[in-house]
């Protein structure tokens, strides 16, 4: 399927003492909402904070919406402006109001309109008609302190956001909720705007993925478009006595007492040809799950 | 004008009018009522050393352990064009108010101190009645710079640290170093006389551009080298 | 629409048959664009590219057809050509039975008979 890139990377290289992140290539799809998956520790954040200027300490060359480099992000006041961004613990300073974030954004950032931010804090309860705006950003709730930032980024006009972890704070209606804002950000790009968001609840965040970018030990180990994937991996189920022939043909595999369970690539499935299986088409999560699993240094049993 | 600004916006209202305005003209006033509650009590230099200590730690409210690595992340600052320069301007405006605050309250208690003046001078207020009256002058002004110098000092040196605890012990440690030099001061000055206090306003006043110049070059570093610190962030 | 979430048909197969039904039932007309992607996707609560495939399987059978920037048309539907398409679905349908017979061994007799029986049954 061809797609204009919203951000693309070549040879993104960060070398940390006992970690490395080194990805070759990046694409994330313009007009898309793309998720970042991947174990704790395989560079999810680290690639966040590259890409949104938070660490400029690495090696490669970005590109954005298909004309600005990394070096026009930080000498061309109209990039970061385009680029929105959220990310854990430290994001506003601890000592800011709610109202004090207001003035600073638009201090910040140009296209920051108060007006949307005030909407944004009533629909997400954070400060409704204005209460609360005296509150501390560090007397707020995990799920508050992710509201506010979240109001704060799509109080502004900007082509991408880059979320970091922004599911995981949340309960599960303002999950839904923020897959809503998503949606409805992406729709009125109307194939300009773009998602990149890192999560661990993948099935929460499942209905509105449309491109998965899967880390480990901070490199790609796979990505496309979901439903590609859901092509290329299939679940399958089957019976003990067949586990053991199966187990070097499945892509993953776990057994019980009963039968066995496991990921296929499409590719080998006529394979199995002869056993007693159930196919299945899996889900985002099942499949994250199974290339994590290939790719990681847990020890699964 | 622009760090003005950015110093008002970056930084919450009650900070600033507490830090910049109450507490100084606060502690002027104090020592004036206590001047007439305890007629011959030093009140000038009893407030002039609780100030001190006090205004070291509201910079714990508004910079608190901003120095420390994983602080120094400001992650939205950076997200954005202007970001650094914001903070920038806000820091280097803080240090100017450091200059600012305790003239204020100086100049504030040691005319409304003279409202009540029992002899004809401040000398009773200072407990030192054998120097002259211009050799007060210099005194003051001499405290007034040992003052400044020792609070950038310390909020240098408290940005680094974490617990509110520390920088109170901290404070309280610095204040008596503080006091033994204004102390000293004031002992020298009032035995060999105007030329060497002279001499040490001078020396106090060349080491306090050394400083300033230092702590600005440093803050500049220190926002600089945020985009390069070697944290290994978990996840 | 209808969407279910497990039932077995992946979700842009169920998106693809709706909108199938919905055009040779002719609630939409000749040239009229289908909603776009991605309002579609926000409506339904689905992704983007599930909706994408959706309409690109639409396209695949000719029902519809995609202009560059602007979204997807629906084509034009002659009496005949839809006759066609039903009559296509017709054969599909029966071959598919007639090879299960050849697997099951069944006769083109016993198949013709149970064809009947069918028939009668519907009628009924």
């Amino acid at each position: 399927m061809e797609v204009t890139s919203a951000i693309k990377g070549e040879k993104i290289y960060k070398k940390f003492k006992k970690f490395e992140l080194n990805i070759p290539e990046l694409n994330i799809p313009q007009g898309y909402a793309t998720a970042l998956i991947g174990e704790n520790g395989a560079g999810k954040t680290t690639l966040l904070n590259i890409l949104s200027g938070i660490r400029m300490d690495y090696k490669g060359n970005l590109l954005y919406f298909d004309k600005y480099t990394d070096k026009d992000r930080e000498f061309n006041p109209e990039v970061k402006d385009r680029i929105g961004y959220t990310g854990p613990g430290k994001y506003y300073l601890p000592q800011w109001t709610i109202g004090d974030v207001e003035q600073i954004s638009k201090l910040l950032f140009p296209s920051f309109s108060s007006e949307k931010f005030n909407q944004l804090c009533t629909d997400l309860a954070l400060s409704i008609n204005g209460e609360n705006r005296k509150k501390k950003n560090s007397n707020l709730s995990d799920g508050n302190k992710m509201k506010l930032m979240l109001s704060g980024v799509f109080a502004r006009d900007t082509d991408i956001l880059l979320l970091d972890e922004p599911a995981s704070p949340l309960d599960p209606l303002m999950r839904d909720k923020l897959c809503q804002m998503i949606s409805e950000y992406i729709e009125e790009g109307n194939g300009q705007k773009s998602v990149f968001f890192s999560t661990h609840n993948i099935s929460d965040m499942e209905n509105i993925t449309d491109y998965a970018i899967i880390m480990e030990n901070g490199t790609v180990v796979e990505e496309g478009f979901v439903e590609d994937l859901k092509e290329k991996y299939i679940l399958v189920k089957g019976e003990k006595e067949d586990a053991e022939k199966a187990k070097s043909i499945l892509y993953t595999i776990s057994t019980n007492s009963y039968g066995f369970e496991g990921v296929c690539l499409a590719e080998d499935l006529d394979k199995l040809a002869g056993m007693d299986v159930v196919e299945e088409t899996p889900s985002l999560y099942q499949i994250s799950v199974a290339v994590m699993k290939k790719n990681t240094k847990l020890v699964m049993r | 004008m622009r760090k003005l600004k950015n110093y008002f916006t970056l930084f919450n209202t009650t900070y600033m009018v507490v830090a910049d305005i109450l507490i100084p003209v606060g502690f002027a006033v104090a020592s004036l009522l206590l001047s007439f509650i305890f007629e011959s009590t030093p009140s000038f230099l009893i407030c002039f050393f609780i100030y001190m200590v006090v205004d070291g730690m509201t910079d714990y409210f508004a910079f608190g352990n901003i120095y420390q690595k994983n602080n120094m992340g400001m992650d939205y600052l950076k997200t954005s064009f202007e970001g650094m320069v914001v903070m920038k301007d806000a820091l280097h405006v803080d240090y100017f108010t450091r200059f600012i605050r305790p003239a204020i309250f100086m100049l504030l208690a040691w005319g409304l101190n003279s409202i009540n003046l029992k002899d004809d001078t401040l000398l009773n207020q200072l407990l030192v009645p054998w120097i002259g009256m211009k050799n007060i002058v210099l005194i003051v002004l001499e405290m007034y710079l040992a003052f400044v110098f020792m609070q950038i000092l310390l909020v240098n040196i408290d940005r680094y640290i974490s617990m509110a605890q520390t920088v109170y012990t901290l404070n309280s440690f610095v204040t008596l170093g503080a006091d033994a030099l204004i102390g000293f001061i004031v002992y020298q000055g009032a035995m060999h006389g105007t030329p060497v206090l002279i001499a040490i306003i001078v020396t106090t006043v060349a080491l306090l551009i050394v400083e300033a110049v230092i702590s600005i070059i440093h803050i500049d570093k220190k926002l600089q080298m945020s985009f390069y610190d070697e944290v290994e962030k978990e996840d | 629409m209808k969407l279910l979430q497990n039932s077995g048909v992946p979700i842009y197969q169920q998106i693809a048959d709706s909108f199938k039904a919905d055009i040779l039932a002719g609630k939409y007309r000749e040239g009229d664009y289908l909603p776009s992607i991605r309002s579609l996707a926000m409506e339904l609560k689905i992704s983007v590219i599930t909706t994408k495939k959706a309409y690109e399987q639409l396209e695949q059978v000719g029902l519809v057809t995609a202009v560059q920037g602007k979204g997807f048309y629906v084509n034009a539907q002659d009496s005949e050509m839809l006759q066609e398409q039903h009559l296509r679905k017709v054969e599909a349908s029966l071959s598919e039975a007639i090879q299960s017979a050849r697997v099951a061994g069944i006769s083109s007799g016993e198949l013709r008979s149970m064809l009947d029986a069918l028939l009668e049954m519907e009628e009924s």
